[in-house]
């Protein structure tokens, strides 16, 4: 039986000298890493010398799809930025859904690694085998919905494109590649990356129809996973009927959504600012990814503009976490981030962390001035129409903008208070206080790139009661439940799969899906396995940078603070003890290094 | 904590409700039920007001793919059901008299009876393919337990020697009530004892089905109903009421659900890692039936709440918000 699931094909692009070449795939590495995540990682590591600054021509960028691209099967239309983060030195992988996943697959490439730095603004046109750096500077300085619909007329308008926006181009360094325009690749700074190799956009469309091995089991279990997907309640009721943004309400009551750069985790006024909310004011249509039935993207429109969003993470970063209840200045502030080309968790978490600085007197005279005069009042909690305006200075990466464009943890170390950066490793930590779920706290301190909550989505069982709810102060088992999450959703990043399915499918539908259409046979701990293996790479590429166990840690904010209200009152985070047995069960030195019989275990080396 | 839990005797008024779980048991009961075996004990159901012919239908292909119990509606859908599950082992059943139980008992045996002979007919596979689960008249039950007999023997004579379960609405009971009508139950000729519609003021909770089996003891069936949507769940309820693999059997234990599939999803969830997802903790009140009283009568409830206030757990209520 052939092996489905890959065309067999690596297009590789030097931006030096505009050489684009060929390459095969290495089957091997793609049976060990699968794809998408797994496998840019491993290419990365591979290929890219350590010590590399994310920001030179050296560092590489790397398109990954993953073998269900293009299969058909449900929520299959992912793909994978993987680079080395000029946010944070740590690997990153950056995901994206929409429809140019699929188009990127169907070009006949299973992956893209982009190399060098053009010396004129380019973008790269791929039509099936044809394949074509062209031009851009027509559209640099455009936005990320200019430049899509410009390049749509340039190539041909059943293509997908890519893009950063001025964000990218100016070096905001968590700037995010957008495709379909509201799509995001957004954390960590891929799109700065890709502005540093001027880079503009990639335009994809193609024919090439993704094998599959054995279509009949593929038929059967793609079948069976779409059942449990529409029958599961997240995924057939709450996503469908209010999008993410369902989440605001729900993490509120818990008392666990950070509120005032995490001073609290309750904001009385968050109903105004919910999905609910969104839904009766500004909702226009749902969105969905292709082959995606749950559809819980927002199609929006306020007064005066319109577009996708904002969704669960920016309502609150742009929202609560700034002190803001007034939910069309939010959406419009998501406007701003997604034709300016940014990460709004990133942009909204440092935005809050100056209004800290601000109110507790730790911003200079000087500094103040500058807020004052440019943004057009003063930068305190609960300034929504200062949200606004910071989103267009740190787009356009000017004035006080420049400052806001480094992130929080830079920001912050500028005023001598590092400790008011809500990250980890540098990247700004997303809308759950580890404080009201215990299990986030070890998950945000071990995340491979730095304080993202998608490595390992604890909140399902902790807040959603997906797949059943378990104790959310309690840290008795989370360890080793931390790991198997993390290993699972490494494996469906490198699926091309939407780590929504984690609320439906388990580790048996997720072999059945991949088995059938590579033809190899695999289970559930076999997935398991790689999904291990795949995070023990991307540890190693961090320690190889030079990150230690000292950088597994959160703010001192979660260990010393105590929430002052809500339903997560008067809790703390007891980090030490889950990250001990953490390490342990990793089968990790008690300095988080990867012991050499783990390793070996893994087909890995240091 | 656990270990008390385990000691428990029925007549011990201050033992501890069922909330705990010994993980390593825990673990041995994931590991010996597969999920075909899981299956089994399912009577996947849909008693909604709006259900249409495709629903049934796709609670057919279900019950098929998967071999569940059987697939439990209301009865006029005995005109839909018995051609659609013709060949397969799968049983029908049919709710009576749900969900209060407030008809006559001569209404009820007839329900009964006309069901009963409507599948057979259309079926045409003769006995042993169909299945009842009454609702007894609880506010008669509380004044005249003979009543409830009398009702239960009728459905049973109407259901001419198919299989009757008895559905007892547990969380309108004292314990004390529980453990008397599940003695009625046994005594009227029923085969199983069925703690709730789904519907009334309490789901399914480990301690009831604790009391159940231990009032029934082994030999006879116990159903689990209410709120059942995952395999934990269905696995502490399984403890409570069938531990042992002899009563992981179709005809010793069920388990009602309107979400057979997500049971099943589930429990390969766990299955990837038991000793890990075993070790996390529930919160012990939210599967306690004496911290779900806000829908009871007030005499019951003041009960329930009397024993709450000497639990151990108490501090969960006091300390933390959930």
């Amino acid at each position: 039986m052939a092996r489905g699931g890959y065309h067999g094909k690596i297009l590789r692009v030097d931006l030096r000298d505009g050489r684009i070449s060929t390459e095969s795939l290495d089957q091997n590495l793609a049976r060990d890493y699968v794809g998408g995540r797994g496998l840019g990682s491993a290419i990365l590591w591979n290929e890219l010398p350590p010590q590399t600054d994310p920001l030179s021509p050296e560092n590489m960028l790397i398109l990954a799809t993953g073998p269900l691209n293009g299969t058909g099967a449900a929520l299959s239309s992912r793909y994978e930025m993987v680079t080395k983060s000029p946010l944070t030195n740590t690997i990153l992988s950056a995901n994206s859904g929409g429809r140019f996943p699929i188009a990127l697959k169907r070009t006949g490439f299973d992956l893209v690694i982009i190399e060098g730095a053009a010396q004129q603004p380019c973008y790269l046109w791929v039509d099936d085998e044809k394949t074509e750096l062209r031009d851009a500077s027509g559209v640099w300085g455009m936005d990320t919905h200019q430049t899509t619909e410009r390049l749509l007329e340039e190539t041909s308008p059943q293509a997908s494109v890519a893009c950063i926006g001025p964000a990218g181009e100016r070096g905001v360094l968590y700037a995010s590649v957008m495709n379909e325009m509201d799509r995001a690749a957004g954390r960590g700074g891929a799109g700065c990356v890709m502005g540093a190799k001027n880079l503009k956009a990639v335009v994809v469309q193609g024919t090439h129809k993704t094998p599959v091995a054995d279509p009949e089991g593929f038929q059967e279990a793609r079948k069976n996973a779409q059942t449990i997907i529409s029958e599961a309640p997240i995924t057939k009721n709450a996503l469908k009927e209010y999008g993410t943004a369902v989440l605001i309400n729900i993490i509120n009551a818990y008392g666990a959504l950070p509120t005032r750069n995490f001073q609290e985790g309750y904001f009385p006024d968050a109903d105004s600012v919910s999905g609910e909310t969104l839904k009766e004011l500004f909702f226009e249509r749902s969105m969905g990814c292709a082959t995606c039935g749950v559809a819980c993207g927002r199609g929006t429109r306020t007064a005066s503009r319109s577009g996708e969003g904002p969704e669960y993470e920016t309502m609150w970063a742009l929202g609560p976490l700034c002190g803001v209840k007034d939910l069309e200045l939010i959406t419009e502030a998501n406007y701003n981030c997604n034709e300016l080309g940014f990460d709004t968790i990133s942009a909204g978490s440092t935005i809050a962390c100056v209004m800290e600085l601000w109110e507790r007197g730790y911003l200079d005279q000087a500094t103040q001035d500058k807020i004052r005069d440019e943004v057009g009042g003063e930068l305190r909690f609960g300034n929504g129409q200062a949200v606004l305006k910071c989103t267009e200075l740190i787009g356009r990466n000017e004035g006080f903008g420049q400052m806001l464009a480094e992130g929080s943890l830079r920001l912050a170390s500028r005023f001598g208070h590092p400790e008011l950066s809500m990250s980890v490793k540098g990247l700004e930590l997303a809308a759950y206080d580890p404080r009201g779920f215990k299990s986030m706290g070890l998950a945000y301190a071990t995340s491979t790139r730095g304080g993202c909550h998608l490595r390992a989505y604890f909140v399902g069982p902790e807040a959603l009661a997906s797949p059943y709810a378990v104790d959310r102060f309690a840290s008795e088992g989370k360890a080793a439940l931390v790991i198997l999450y993390q290993d699972l959703s490494a494996l469906i990043d490198s699926l091309g799969l939407c780590i929504f399915t984690i609320f439906a499918l388990n580790p048996e539908h997720y072999a059945r899906l991949l088995s059938t259409v590579t033809g190899e046979p695999l289970d559930g701990k076999g997935i398991l396995g790689i999904g291990e293996r795949i995070w023990n790479l991307e540890r190693l590429f961090n320690l190889r940078e030079g990150f230690t166990r000292e950088d597994d840690t959160l703010p001192p904010r979660f260990s010393q603070e105590t929430l002052p209200r809500g339903h997560s009152k008067n809790q703390v985070v007891d980090l030490e003890p889950l990250l001990e047995e953490y390490y342990r069960l990793r089968g990790w030195d008690p300095e988080g290094v990867p012991t050499g019989q783990k390793l070996e275990e893994l087909g890995l080396k240091a | 904590m656990a270990a008390k839990a385990l000691s428990r005797s029925i007549d011990d008024e201050a033992r501890v409700p069922l909330v705990e779980f010994p993980p390593q048991d825990m673990v041995e009961l994931i590991e010996a039920l597969t999920p075909k075996k899981l299956a089994s004990l399912l009577d996947a159901t849909d008693l909604k007001a709006d259900t249409q012919e495709p629903k049934i239908k796709k609670l057919v292909d279900w019950a098929l793919d998967y071999g569940f119990a059987s697939i439990c509606v209301n009865p006029v859908e005995v005109d839909i059901l018995p051609p659609l599950l013709k060949g397969s082992p799968v049983k029908e059943c049919y709710v009576i008299d749900f969900p209060l139980g407030k008809s006559s008992i001569e209404s009820k045996r007839r329900l009964a009876a006309e069901t009963v002979s409507t599948s057979r007919d259309l079926r045409g596979e003769g006995p042993g393919k169909i299945e009842l689960d009454m609702v007894i008249n609880v506010g008669r039950f509380k004044r005249d337990p003979g009543y409830t007999k009398e009702e239960i023997e009728a459905v049973v004579d109407g259901a001419d020697g198919e299989l009757v379960k008895v559905i007892v609405r547990s969380g309108e009971l004292t314990e004390e009530e529980l453990v008397q009508v599940c003695g009625v139950v046994k005594d009227a000729g029923a085969d199983f004892v069925k703690n709730s519609t789904g519907m009334d003021v309490m789901g399914a909770t480990p301690e009831h089905l604790w009391l159940m089996r231990q009032a029934v003891g082994p030999d006879f069936g116990v159903k689990a109903a209410g709120g059942i949507s995952e395999a934990m769940t269905a696995l502490r309820l399984i403890y409570a009421a069938a531990r042992g693999p002899d009563l992981q059997d179709p005809l010793k234990f069920r388990i009602g659900t309107s979400a057979p599939l997500a049971i099943l999803a589930t429990m390969d969830w766990i299955r990837a890692n038991p000793q890990a997802w075993v070790q996390t903790r529930v919160i012990p009140c939210t599967i306690c039936p004496h911290g779900q009283t806000s829908k009871q009568r007030r005499e019951v409830r003041e009960i329930y709440i009397k024993q709450c206030r000497t639990c151990p757990f108490r501090h969960y209520r006091e300390d933390k918000d959930f």
